[in-house]
C-alpha cells in the first residue's frame, strides 16, 4: 500500500512537472508568435502601407503550414486573442496594440508597431533565457515535494 | 408586402457600425429606396440623397459613431488611406467613394494630415448600361471615334455615364481598345470587361502610359481640370486617341470659363461638348445639350 502511493505520489509529480513545463514552453512560443506577427505588420506598412486584412490574410496563408495553427483571424485582435492568452501577463502589451493599430496615421502607427516590438521582443529574450532554469524547476519542484510528503507520511 | 430591398445602399453601408447602418438604412427606404448618397455629420443629423431630392433623416451621428464609421471604411487601417484622405476622400475596399472634410493639419501650406473627421458623404455607386444611351451616338461620328467632354454639375451622373460607357465601349464589335483613367477608384467594375482600368493612377501620368503603352483607341476620364491634365489630353489627341472626359460645369460658358477647357476646346481636341441633365425623380441623366466644334 505504501509502495503504492510512493509510486503514485511520483507520477503525480512527474506529470504536474511536465504540464507545468509545457505551459512554459507554449508561453514562450506564444511571445515568439506574437514578436513575429507586430514585425510582419509593421514592416508591411512600413515597405507597402498595406491595410490590415490584406496583411492579416498574408500572415495566416504563411501560419497555414502550422501544425497548432488557430481558425483563420478577420482582424488583429482575433489573431493575437489566443496568442495573449497563453503569454499570461505580458499579454496586455498584445492585446493593446491590437487595440489600437490601424486607428492612426502612417508614424503613429509605426512607433505604435516599434514600441510594441521593442518590449515584446524584451519580454521574449527574458523568457528565452529564463527557460531552461525554470523547466528544470518545474521537473524538480514537484518532484521534491513529492519526496518529502513520503518522508512526512510514509 | 415587404418594401424591395436596397442591397447596393446596403453593400455601401456595410461598413459603418452596424446600429447607424441598420437606422440610415430603415430612412433610406422611407425616402423611396435608389440612395444616391448618404452624409453623416459628427454630432449631427443625417442627410440621404435619393432620387435627386435630399432628405434630412432623423439619425444623429456620435462622436464614437463616426469614429468607428471612419475605422469601418478604412478596414480598420487608417494609415493605408492617408493620402487620399488627404485629398478629400477615401475608397474602401469594394471599391465605395467616400467625400471625408475634417480638420487639416497643414505643413508649408500642404495638408499633412486630416484629424477629427467631422462628416463623410458615401456615394452609392450603381452600374447602369443604359446610362451612356445618349452619349454612345454622340461618340461615333460619320463611323470614326470623336473626343467628347461631358458636364454637368456634381451629382447629376457624370461619373455613372463614363462607367457606363466604358462598359459599353468594352462589348462593342469589332472590339476597341479602351483604357479608362480611374484615380479615384470610381470607375473600375469588376472584371471580365475588355478595358484597361488604371486604378488610382494620377491623370495626367495615366494618360500618357495608356497612350505609350495601351495604344487605345479611346481613353476615358473623369473630371478633368488642370493643366496638366490638359496637356496630357491634348498628347493624346495628337498621338491620334480619342478621348471621353468629364467636368464639372453649371453651364457651357462656365466650363469654357475654365482656362484648361477652353484651350482644349480652341485647340479643336474635343469635337463635341455634351451636357448632362437629371431625369425627373430618376437616377438617369440624360444629354440635354450638346455642340459639335469647328471640324
Amino acid at each position: 500500500m505504501k509502495l503504492a502511493g510512493m509510486i503514485l505520489l511520483t507520477v503525480c509529480a512527474l506529470c504536474l512537472g511536465a504540464y507545468l513545463r509545457r505551459g512554459e514552453r507554449e508561453r514562450v512560443r506564444a511571445m515568439e508568435r506574437a514578436l513575429s506577427l507586430v514585425r510582419h505588420v509593421r514592416r508591411k506598412i512600413e515597405y507597402f502601407s498595406a491595410p490590415l486584412p490584406e496583411i492579416l490574410a498574408e500572415w495566416e496563408a504563411e501560419r497555414s503550414a502550422d501544425p497548432d495553427g488557430h481558425a483563420k483571424a478577420a482582424t488583429v485582435a482575433e489573431a493575437a486573442a489566443p496568442l495573449a492568452a497563453r503569454m499570461g501577463g505580458d499579454g496586455e502589451l498584445l492585446r493593446a496594440f491590437a487595440a489600437e493599430v490601424g486607428g492612426g496615421y502612417r508614424e503613429e502607427t509605426l512607433a505604435l508597431c516599434a514600441y510594441t516590438e521593442e518590449r515584446l521582443a524584451q519580454c521574449f529574450a527574458e523568457a528565452q533565457a529564463a527557460y531552461p532554469a525554470r523547466a528544470r524547476l518545474y521537473g524538480a519542484l514537484p518532484l521534491l515535494a513529492a519526496f518529502a510528503v513520503m518522508i512526512v507520511f510514509v | 408586402m415587404s418594401p424591395e430591398r436596397d442591397t447596393g445602399t446596403e453593400a455601401a453601408l456595410s461598413c459603418l457600425p452596424p446600429p447607424l447602418a441598420a437606422q440610415i438604412l430603415a430612412c433610406a427606404a422611407l425616402c423611396g429606396g435608389g440612395t444616391e448618397e448618404v452624409r453623416l455629420y459628427r454630432g449631427g443629423q443625417a442627410i440621404i440623397v435619393s432620387g435627386g431630392k435630399t432628405y434630412r433623416v432623423g439619425v444623429t451621428v456620435s462622436g464614437e459613431e463616426m469614429d468607428a464609421a471612419v475605422r469601418g471604411l478604412c478596414g480598420g487601417s487608417l494609415y493605408a488611406h492617408a493620402d487620399t484622405i488627404r485629398e478629400g476622400y477615401l475608397c474602401t475596399a469594394q471599391g465605395i467613394r467616400v467625400g471625408v472634410c475634417g480638420r487639416a493639419v497643414c505643413r508649408d501650406g500642404r495638408i499633412t494630415a486630416v484629424e477629427e473627421i467631422t462628416s463623410l458623404c458615401i456615394r452609392v455607386p450603381r452600374t447602369m448600361p443604359r446610362a451612356a444611351d445618349g452619349i454612345l451616338p454622340l461618340l461615333f461620328g460619320e463611323g470614326s471615334l470623336r473626343s467628347i467632354l461631358i458636364w454637368s454639375p456634381p451629382g447629376v451622373g457624370k461619373t455613372t455615364a463614363l462607367r457606363a460607357l466604358a462598359l459599353r465601349l468594352g462589348e462593342k464589335e469589332p472590339p476597341l481598345r479602351v483604357a479608362v483613367i480611374d484615380t479615384r477608384f470610381e470607375l473600375c467594375d469588376p472584371a471580365g470587361t475588355s478595358v484597361d482600368y488604371y486604378c488610382g493612377y494620377p491623370r495626367d501620368a495615366g494618360i500618357a502610359m495608356a497612350v505609350r503603352t495601351m495604344s487605345p483607341d479611346i481613353l476615358l476620364c473623369d473630371e478633368i481640370a488642370g493643366e496638366a491634365d490638359a496637356r496630357a489630353i491634348a498628347d493624346a489627341h495628337a498621338a491620334g486617341t480619342a478621348v471621353a472626359a468629364t467636368a464639372h460645369a453649371g453651364s457651357r460658358e462656365d466650363l469654357l470659363e475654365r482656362p484648361a477647357l477652353r484651350t482644349l476646346w480652341d485647340a479643336r481636341v474635343f469635337s463635341v461638348l455634351v451636357g448632362l441633365r437629371r431625369v425627373e425623380g430618376t437616377v438617369r441623366a440624360e444629354p440635354v445639350f450638346f455642340e459639335e466644334g469647328a471640324s
